[in-house]
């Protein structure tokens, strides 16, 4: 790793952790294994969204030329979100690709990442299939993503959940087990129980 | 002489000095002789002027058979230079030609008030911080101390002196006082990029500020020509400050953090004015292509140093078969006979035309070392 880019994340982590945001548990930020250019992110899902309440992880790589490029950044707790890819995790942010600005800190980008969890782009997406929920059915976009905060990211149960649930019990009843694809499947299809068995079978 | 006569000459035959106990030892002051001798009355040599035409009288001739314009213009003679006047540090030298020489002891009387007279001015070591060693034996005026630099530069006897020295010190002391603002204001400036005090980078010449043009987000120069230089983003983005993303047209380099809109102003201006003295490299004497042609800084001239006119850019379009040309280029000056005479109204043309060569790229600045 370069010189400036080890000094500056080192600053920066000096700076992460005497931030307000820490301090209030928004954001939190640890290296992977004492190395620099692996850290470990993690978010609070903002308030008035799906995600409220939620623990996100993220997996950030620091590039050699750091800063004058942008870290790598995706998302390793999976999440429902138009511009988050669903089955990856990566991110389509702007300013994590061409319009990165060289003072930017891992601060600045978590915050952003929060701030992308509140007001999602549908017209720039990542992942279709959440993108066009988002647009067409709005309402079990955010029960669905709500549903995938309960179930990945910690955070609180409603209402809604206990239909999910029943249809993911019906999904394993079928003889599918993996999980992780009953609940893709299901979401992908707006819940459809018919249209995610066939989404499921081969 | 003194050091044989006492017995502790170490030089032996090579001393410099006679060696001749029968000599007569010369007691007459030299400096009397020349008008100058700080001890007055209390100096041990004599202070008589007989001497002076038996040590001083015109030299004879070397030979009767040479003829005496010749031995004029043949230059001084080797016991000319014995004679030449003694250097005294402190006081000034003054050489004697052949005529003040042989000249009578009137004409000596003269030129020692003429001499007095001289030393009227400031001693130069006295003004300096290290000070006259001489004291005040010191040929020359040693001055008052003037309070705002602690020199001895205020002479006693010249009120107009003293007067421009302390408008001089003061004007100074405000010089002073604005650096030593501008230091501080500077010392603590991090870098946006790389979070570090501009000032304290190492080595030296990574410690200056990149001044940007339209705004006044701190950077330090190496970081932001670099970020500038990123090719990996578009020129609008790498063009923008890395903070505000308000877009600059060139970086000035600059050892102090300048903010005040004038300062920046006077700053940019020096700067483009010592790289408009530069040639360009990629011009090259007019050989070679420069990418920012007539928004280049940097000097474009011929060999001869002459100023030489923008080149025609080939613009480049798409035909309707899909195929790029070159397009052809009309030059407004070709249509034009009188150029000089237009010259206002040809200005504002081409200010005109600038104003829709939004992407003609008027940084010049990453070309400089």
């Amino acid at each position: 790793m370069s010189n400036i880019a080890l000094t500056r994340i080192q600053r920066e982590f000096k700076e992460v952790i005497k931030s307000d945001e820490v301090k209030n548990c928004q954001i939190k930020l640890e290296p992977f294994e004492d190395n620099f250019t692996h850290l470990k992110g993690e978010i609070i899902g903002p308030p008035d969204t799906p995600y409220q309440g939620g623990k996100y992880t993220l997996d950030i790589v620091i590039p050699e030329t750091y800063p004058f490029n942008p870290p790598k950044v995706k998302f390793l707790t999976k999440i429902w979100h138009p511009n988050i890819s669903s089955q990856t995790g990566a991110i389509c942010l702007d300013i994590l690709k061409d319009q990165w600005a060289a003072a930017m800190t891992l601060r600045t980008v978590l915050l952003s990442l929060q701030a992308l969890m509140s007001a999602a782009e549908p017209d720039d997406p990542q992942d279709a299939v959440v993108a066009t929920q988002f647009k067409q059915h709005p309402e079990i976009f955010r029960s669905t993503a709500s549903f995938w905060a309960y179930v990945y990211a910690e955070a609180p149960r409603n209402e809604k959940m206990k239909e999910y649930e029943e249809k993911l019990k019906q999904l394993q009843e079928m003889g599918f087990h993996e999980k992780n694809s009953r609940i893709t499947a299901l979401s992908s299809k707006n819940w459809d129980l018919q249209a995610a068995m066939e989404f499921l079978l081969p | 002489m003194r050091f044989y006569k006492n017995g502790c000459c170490g030089k032996g035959a090579n001393c410099f000095f006679s060696h001749d106990l029968s000599s007569k030892e010369d007691t007459v002051c030299k400096y009397y002789l020349r008008g100058s001798c700080s001890y007055g009355s209390e100096c041990r040599f004599d202070h008589v002027k007989q001497h002076k035409t038996k040590i001083l009288g015109p030299p004879p001739l070397p030979s009767s058979s040479e003829p005496p314009e010749k031995s004029m213009i043949s230059g001084p003679k080797p016991y000319d230079w014995a004679q030449a006047a003694e250097f005294v540090p402190g006081a000034k030298y003054h050489g004697k030609n052949y005529a003040q020489i042989t000249a009578v002891d009137d004409s000596a009387a003269i030129v020692s008030e003429s001499h007095k007279e001289k030393f009227n001015e400031l001693c130069p070591w006295a003004m300096s911080s290290d000070g006259c060693r001489l004291g005040d034996e010191c040929q020359y005026v040693h001055g008052n101390v003037c309070e705002m630099c602690g020199y001895a530069c205020l002479h006693p006897d010249d009120e107009n002196q003293r007067l421009r020295h302390e408008k001089d010190c003061i004007e100074e002391h405000e010089k002073a006082m604005e650096a030593s603002f501008a230091i501080a204001r500077s010392k603590d400036k991090v870098c946006g990029v790389c979070m570090e005090k501009v000032l304290d980078k190492k080595p030296a010449s990574d410690a200056r500020f990149g001044i940007l043009s339209h705004c006044n987000h701190v950077f330090c120069l190496s970081c932001i020509r670099r970020w500038r230089g990123q090719d990996k983003f578009e020129k609008r983005v790498v063009r923008a400050c890395p903070e505000c993303r308000v877009c600059s047209n060139f970086v000035t380099p600059s050892i102090i953090w300048v903010e005040d809109e004038d300062e920046k102003k006077k700053l940019m201006e020096n700067y483009k004015n010592a790289l408009s003295e530069k040639p360009c490299r990629y011009w090259n004497h007019g050989k070679g292509d420069c990418p920012f042609n007539e928004h280049c800084f940097y000097k474009h001239t011929d060999e001869q140093g002459n100023p030489m006119p923008p080149k025609p850019k080939p613009k480049r379009r798409v035909r309707e078969d899909g195929e790029t040309e070159n397009e052809v280029h009309f030059l407004l000056w070709n249509f034009l006979e009188t150029r000089n005479d237009n010259s206002e109204v040809l200005e504002d043309l081409l200010l005109y035309a600038g104003m829709f060569q939004d992407d003609v790229d008027t940084e010049s600045d990453d070309f400089s070392d």
